[in-house]
This record gives structure tokens, sequence and C-alpha cells, in this order.
């Protein structure tokens, strides 16, 4: 929620000013998806301000929940480095069979996303926050089961779980707030009408075209998927009015995320086998840069563009590297948990979050002071979004 | 975190690559945000690409006609699909490049790549239109006094500034770039007025204009001649700004229109930081925000500030400070630049840059709610949140700085000795038509209207547009001179703002009424200093939607 922000540096008032124009952060919550010590996955809130974690209120049978899992997952890796195949089983490696999922570095990241929201007041410190109807829900990929859960972000109702193509991975919303899209592995893009919680339309893509990340431009004219294998390694330009791919990019093998730039005018796309980030220019479509980052899981930006937050899950623990995208040089990194991976700036600039799935925390990162807290949440933990 | 780790963790992209920055193509006049309507790059004009390993070091500079295409084997390609055209550098460096935008490159959005030594930069995107002007300016960056020489005799044309001021009726030649296309831009230019449509605002005041057109000496750079209106302003900081083809404004420059051509300052004395010398400022200010964009329910929300600085401000030939220049009484100006002010990024010029002089530790003001006591924040500058609330109560009212006599003092410090000053905090004004105003059209006057304060208060009008995504602010400032309650903000001034966004997080927009009575303001005397001040000023505003 929009709160605060006062003239405090302009012209006709004061000199010069780099001061903490806002009133103080009234906080925010923030969801994330845990898997406890029992394997039952669920959603649970955290608030910002003093890394109080809220049970969920849950109504529904925790079989109806699943928090990413590495089971049949196409993307896995284990302690000796990264094993993919197309088909999504695992090659040959010396060690062989999967490990268990505490142990390993099976990352989906975006599993839960915010839905365009309207904004409410918001608590104050570390206090129980009421909610209402009027909070927006959240949508959560079954990775395993086909299909996506819409879930009310007040008491975790579930409210729809919709059918999609298999092994979904991501979600993008149009701007307008009216469709989600997912990707699934095996083939496909889906579109997600939200008023009648249904696939209304199904994009295929080429057999050799698995998707993955996804990212829609903010005028909802175009959407940019990844196609994560090393046979046909490439992002996929998607015309949303015509709902067909127009235009392809080839890049390095397994391309994982994409997040444009606020302006739209860049792309950050994670090779985190590859320990490299592209930015490919979104008008042309070719790759601007290619910048060196180790085990890049994901990247978020500030409001206006001109930092980029990359969780870089090389090291024990991991790191987020904070990156001045004028000059792409990287200006501070910040320690956090094992295996850093979904980000989320706060509104105000002033908060990084990200959830350090091997690690079992979520950090969060003062970029005032450079401080950053990190709370254990008992299980490992992935996905992340903001409730306003 | 080992610097080493560190250097091996990221290690970049290719050293060798020129690298330009993000959104750093740039009207090289106006230095407006590329993004914003009047900051497009003009066919025909001279545009800036600021970066790194741009070009050689020393910088090369074009010299003679006909002009090329590639300058110290630097090259800049302008794309737009299949189409190409290459662009005339006319200054290469490795941190920047001045090039004209050729005559027949594409209008709209298009790619600008620089190569040097034949390796090839990032593309960066760029907007391109017919016309799209920028005025020059003595500060380099867009902002403040213009370059515009005062006729008198075809020898005798000085540049305009606060001591060679122009006179009402005389002709000026205004200098800068973007009035449209020629039919070659490697040759020396052919006089002649240009068909696009010029406009040119004299402190509000339309102005003949005699010529707008190409400079014969310079490809790329335009030259408009107007007439100073006989019932323009007389001031040091007269607003000036030229529109082209009806719509597009180009960034407000200042010029000093007095009686005789005479200094300014001898009837308008300067304002502490405006001219070289040693300078002191104090200001404490209360804002009280409306907040009813993006927010369920509309919310108050108060904050204390306050701020102060003492530097030894360098001489310049061109003063001018973009807080402390105000326009004349019954006028606006306007900037476009990027950043988000209205979280802290500065207006360029803003910064005082001098050597700074050596107060006492902390400053104590006394008030109604008691005394604080507030320190420096560097030697020489003083930076505080004194307190603020927001309506719910949502964290606790701490406000400091209410309505009422102030005492603020300091002992001596090494540079500046001890003072002791009296003013008054105002009573904020009341806004009476502040709940109707929701959505702001750009392309229509804006009224405002109040009453309260005192009769010899001055009031400003603030208004912000701050576009995040592209990082952009527009913001206008207008003076309302003593007794009046009303004014009409001209739509030019709303021009360049950018649409408020569907997402209520993506955007700001804000406006402000600032009251500025005499008993508000007080000068700051102490040994050390050769002017100073204090104000304190009391703003009420409200977010709006710009459309």
């Amino acid at each position: 929620m929009k709160i605060g922000y006062v003239l405090c540096p302009v012209a006709f008032l004061v000199i010069a000013c780099d001061c903490p124009c806002d009133p103080p952060d009234l906080g925010t919550d923030v969801v994330v998806c845990r898997k406890d010590n029992n394997g039952v996955s669920m959603p649970v809130l955290v608030n910002s301000k003093g890394g109080s974690v809220s049970s969920p209120n849950s109504n529904f049978a925790a079989n109806d929940w699943s928090c990413p899992d590495t089971k049949e997952s196409p993307i896995w890796t284990n302690s000796e480095g990264s094993k993919y195949t197309q088909g999504g089983k695992s090659a040959s490696s010396s060690n062989g069979a999967r490990t268990a999922a505490a142990d390993t570095a099976a990352y989906l990241p975006r599993a839960i996303l915010d839905l365009p929201f309207s904004a409410r007041p918001s608590a104050s410190d570390n206090t129980s926050v009421a909610c209402d109807s009027s909070y927006p829900d959240i949508l959560q990929v079954n990775h395993d089961r086909a299909s996506v859960n819409r879930i009310s972000s007040c008491g975790f109702k579930m409210l729809a779980t919709i059918p999609v193509a298999t092994r979904p991975l991501q979600i993008a919303f149009t701007p307008d707030g009216l469709t989600a899209l997912v990707t699934s592995f095996d083939n496909a893009v889906n579109f997600i009408d939200l008023a009648s919680n249904r696939v209304t339309f199904t994009l295929t893509t080429a057999f050799d075209v698995n998707p993955h990340g996804i990212a829609v431009s903010s005028d909802g004219a175009r959407a940019y998927i990844t196609s994560f294998n090393t046979e046909n390694a490439q992002v996929a330009v998607i015309d949303m009015a015509l709902r067909k791919v127009i235009t392809s990019i080839s890049v390095t093998s397994y391309p994982q995320t994409a997040t444009l730039t606020p302006d739209d005018s860049q792309l950050y796309v994670t090779f985190p086998l590859g320990d490299a980030v592209y930015i490919i220019d979104t008008l042309t479509n070719t790759v601007a840069r290619t910048l060196s980052v180790a085990a890049p899981r994901s990247v978020v930006f500030n409001s206006v563009g001109t930092r980029a937050y990359i969780s870089s899950a090389s090291g024990s623990p991991g790191t987020v590297q904070e990156l001045d995208t004028e000059t792409l040089k990287v200006i501070r990194s910040f320690v956090v948990g094992l295996g850093p991976t979904d980000l989320k700036v706060l509104y105000g600039d002033q908060t990084v979050m990200v959830t350090n799935y091997e690690g079992q925390s979520v950090s969060t990162i003062n970029l005032g002071t450079g401080l950053v807290t990190t709370l254990a949440m008992g299980g490992p933990v992935s996905g992340l979004t903001i409730v306003h | 975190m080992p610097k080493l780790f560190l250097v091996l963790l990221f290690s970049g992209c290719a050293i060798a690559q020129p690298l330009i920055f993000n959104r750093a193509v740039l009207n090289a006049a106006s230095y407006m945000p590329n993004r914003l309507p009047g900051g497009a790059i003009a066919q025909g004009s001279i545009f800036s690409i600021f970066g790194a390993r741009l070009g050689p070091t020393p910088a090369a500079q074009a010299n003679a006609f006909p002009l090329g295409t590639t300058l110290a084997n630097v090259a800049v390609t302008i794309s737009q699909g299949s189409n190409s055209v290459n662009a005339i550098p006319l200054f290469v460096g490795d941190g920047q490049i001045n090039a004209i935008m050729p005559s027949n490159a594409p209008v709209g959005a298009a790619s600008v790549r620089v190569s040097y030594n034949n390796a090839r930069s990032n593309p960066m995107t760029v907007m391109i239109a017919p016309s799209a002007f920028g005025i020059f300016t003595a500060t380099g960056t867009g902002l403040g006094p213009g370059i515009l020489q005062n006729y008198v005799s075809a020898a005798a044309q000085p540049i305009n500034s606060a001591t060679v001021a122009a006179k009402r009726g005389q002709a000026i030649t205004l200098w800068g770039t973007g009035l449209g296309p020629v039919s070659a831009d490697n040759v020396a230019p052919t006089a002649g007025n240009l068909p696009v449509k010029v406009e040119v605002s004299v402190g509000g005041v339309n102005a003949a204009v005699l010529y707008s057109g190409r400079t014969p000496c310079c490809s790329g750079t335009d030259q408009i001649v107007f007439q100073v209106p006989d019932n323009a302003p007389l001031e040091c900081w007269v607003p000036v700004y030229v529109r082209t083809a009806g719509s597009t404004v180009s960034n407000a420059v200042t010029m000093a229109i007095t009686q005789d051509g005479g200094s300014c300052f001898e009837f308008d004395p300067p304002p502490a930081f405006v001219t070289g010398g040693r300078s002191g400022a104090l200001n404490a200010f209360r804002v009280t925000t409306r907040q009813d964009v993006g927010t369920r329910a509309p919310i108050d929300v108060r904050a204390d500030y306050q701020s102060g600085v003492a530097v030894q401000v360098p001489n310049t030939a061109f003063p001018f400070h973009p807080v402390y220049s105000y326009p004349p009484d019954g006028t606006c100006t306007m900037f476009s630049v990027k950043g988000d002010l209205l979280r802290g990024d500065p207006l360029p010029g803003a910064q005082v840059y001098g050597n700074p002089l050596l107060t006492s530790s902390a400053v104590t003001f006394t008030g109604p709610r008691g005394m604080k006591v507030l320190t420096n924040l560097l030697p020489g500058s003083l930076l505080n949140y004194l307190g603020g609330s927001v309506t719910g109560n949502f964290f606790t009212n701490n406000l400091f700085l209410d309505p009422g006599n102030y005492q603020i003092s300091g002992v001596a410090g090494i540079d500046v000795g001890a003072y002791s000053v009296s003013a008054a905090m105002p009573q904020p004004l009341t806004w009476t038509n502040r709940d109707q105003l929701l959505t702001v059209d750009r392309t229509q006057p804006l009224t405002l209207s109040w009453t309260g304060g005192a009769a010899d208060q001055n009031v400003t009008i603030a208004g912000f547009g701050v576009d995040l995504p592209n990082n952009s602010t527009s913001l206008f400032g207008c003076v309302a001179g003593p007794g009046v309650t009303r004014f009409t903000v001209p739509a030019a001034f709303l021009a360049n703002f950018p649409a408020t966004r569907a997402n209520p997080l993506q955007s700001k927009g804000v406006i402000y009424l600032i009251n500025r009575p005499a008993s508000g303001s007080a000068d700051l005397k102490a040994s050390g200093l050769d002017i100073g001040s204090v104000v304190l000023q009391s703003a009420i505003g409200k977010t709006v939607i710009f459309r």
C-alpha cells in the first residue's frame, strides 16, 4: 500500500536532502510456502517488520496443498552439480538417485504470486493482521498435480483448483488482472481466466520448448517465456493479442527465470547452471549484455529500475547481489541464508526479502543499514508474495 | 565477503565492450528524460549518449565540414526494424558522445548502438520525434539560465545573466536543438525558418518570434530569435520555454529582465546560495498530505522536517539555484529530470557545492512543543526528521513543528559564529477546492484556490508527477504573490508530466500549497556568514491522478 510519501526532499523547501522521506515503515506482510518436518506444505504469513510467523488458518486438507517438490520435477540438482534431461528424468550421475528434498536444490521459484490487489490500511508493527474478503488471492502451482490452486490470502481458504497442462512451473499476470499465465514444462503456456478460474486457452509450444520462467510486459502486449532445456534453449516472445510465439531468442542452456525491468526495456534471464544472467533488449530482442553471476536463481528490481537484486545460491550461505543497472556493477553483496531463491522488494525500496530454500529460512535485508535478519522457517521455503 | 570472492562471483561483462548507460540517451540541451513527451530526440537534433568506454581518451571533436558518420573510430547507429541510419558524431569521449540524430532517422521507438574500435555496445531504446526542443543552459544541466544573447548590436550580443539583463522589447537569440529535420545534416546549415510552429513564453507571456531555424554555423543547432514582451515580468529568473508543433514543451530556462538592462540584483537582492559567498540557511517545515490515490480511504500524513547548510559558495557568472531562485510572482517554472524527487533524489544544482563552513555541532529549536537539539549530519549540514503522524494512529504522533513562535540558536563554531533567530511557523492554508481535485487533465489549466494565512504571504504551488518505471519526475512551481487566493497553472506546465499508471504503486502524483509569510522568515546573522536565512514553512498537499 502506498502510504506516507511526503514532501521531504523537494524543491522550494529544502536544499538537498538524502533523508528518510517516508514516515516509518508500517510493516508489510508476505506469504511464503513452507514444508514442515512431516512433509506437509502450507502457506505461512511472515511479518517483514518483526519477522513473526503466523500459522495458516487453513480449512483445507494438507493434500490439497503442495509446495514445490522435487518429485518427478524436471529441474533438480544434486550435490555434484546439475543433471538435467529433456524428459525430466535424472541423467546418470555418480550418486545416481535423487536425494531428499531437504538437501537438494530443487528449485521452483515463484510458486506463489500476488494477484493485482486493492490497497488496504496496514496493521501496526508486530500485531496480528486483520484481514477481510477484499484481500488479494494467491495462485500457487501444484507442479506434480498439473493444477493451480487459487487461495484466499485471508484465512488461506482454498477457492479453486484449476487443472493445467502437466508440470506447471511459474505464473505471471496480465496487468489488467484478468488473466494468469502459467508455464508448463510439458510444452504449454496456460491462459487462466481469473473470473471463471478456468483455462480458456492453451498455447502449445514446439516439442523442444519447455516453458519455465515467464514475464508479462506492463502494457500486456508481450509475454516472455524461457525454454528450460539445452536442446532448444531460448527465450520466446509471445504476442498476447495473437496468443502466439512471434519470435525467439537463442540463449545458452537452461534459461530459468525471466524478469522485466520496470520500464519493460530489458529482460533479465537467469542461468543458474551457467552462472550467468543475460540482459535482453526487448526492442530488438537481442542479448545486450551477459553478466557473470554464480548460480543466480532470481532477479528483482527496485521500483525505478536503478537497482537489481540477484539471488546467488553459490556458496554457503548464499548472497543477494545488489547491481547498479546503469553501470552493471555490483554495489553490495548481502550474506543471507543457504540457497537464496525468490526475492521481493517491498514498497519504498528500503527492504528486500528473500526465501532461502535450502536454508529453510527467510531473510530480510534493510537496504538503508545493510543489515540482514534471517528467520528460521522450519522447512524449505519457496515462493514469495507480498500481501499489501 | 572477501573482495576477491566477490570479483569471481560477479565478474561482470566484457571489459572492452562499450556500455550505454540505462536511459542515458538524451537531448543534448535539456537532458529531459527521454520517455517524457518533451524528452524525445528530434530528427536533426543534437543528442548525448552517456556511458563507459564509448570513445577515446582524450576525447575527439569534429571540426570541419562535411561531417562524417565516424569520428575517432566511433560510430553511432540508429535502428528501427530493418531500417538503420548512422548518426553524425560531433564529440566522442570515454564517457560521453554528442551526435546529430539524422534528419531521416525513423520516428518512434528506435535502438541506438555505439561502435568503438569495432566493439559494439549494448542497444538502448530511444524515442525519436519530428521535433522536440531543448534549450541550452549555462549550468549544463538543462535547468537555470539559458544560453540567450541580448541583442545590442551586430557586434555586441552578450549572454543574458543576472548581471547582464535584458530589457523589455529587446531582441534575444535563444540557442537550442530540436526544431526538426533539414535536408542535410553533415554540411553547414542554411539559414531560414523551419516549418514547425514555434511559440516562446517569457514569464507566462507569449513573445513575438522573429526567427526559428538552424544557425548557419553549426549543424544540429537551432536559434530562436524573439522579442522580450512589453509586459514581461522584471526579475532575475524569469522562466522561458519553447513549445513546438503546438504541443511539445521544452525545458524551462531562466533569463534576467530589468527596466534598464542592468543587474537585477540591484532591486532584488539575491537569496543565500545563489551568488557566491559564505552562505547559511536553516529551514523547517511541516508537510501535510492528503493521500487518497492507491489507498482504501483518505489518509492524512503529517511530517516535520528540518534542514540546514552553511557553505562557501563559489562565484559564478550565472547564479542560479533551483530551490531559491524563485520565478516572479504570478508565474510558474518547471523541471523534468531523472529520479524520484519525492524520495530524495536531488534536483540538478540543488545540492550546494563548495567548502562547508564549520558551524556548531547542533542547532536548538525552542517552540510550542518544547525544545529539540538537532545535531549535524555532516560538517555544515543538518537534516532531521522531527516527527510525524498518520490518520488512524498507525504510529505515535510525535509532531514537533506546531504553528507558533520559535527561537533558533546555535553556539559558535569554527567558521560561523553564534546566532539566535526568531521566526514563526505559520498555520497551514485551507485549500478550498482540494477535495474536489482528484484527476488533473494535463492538457488543461489547473486552478487552485485557498484561504487563510497572512496578508503578506507568498504562496508557492508545487506539483509533482513521478513515473517510477521510467525513473523520472516532472514538477512545476508557481508563486502567487501577497493577497492572492486563487491561481491557475497554465497547461504548458503540465505537458511533460507523466500520466499516472493504473497500478498505484508505480506512480506518484501530488500537489502542494506552501505558504511563506514574512513572519516565517528571518535573516540569519552570524559572524563568518555573508548572507543567511531562516525559513519556516507549512505545506498542505494532496495526491492526484494525472491524465
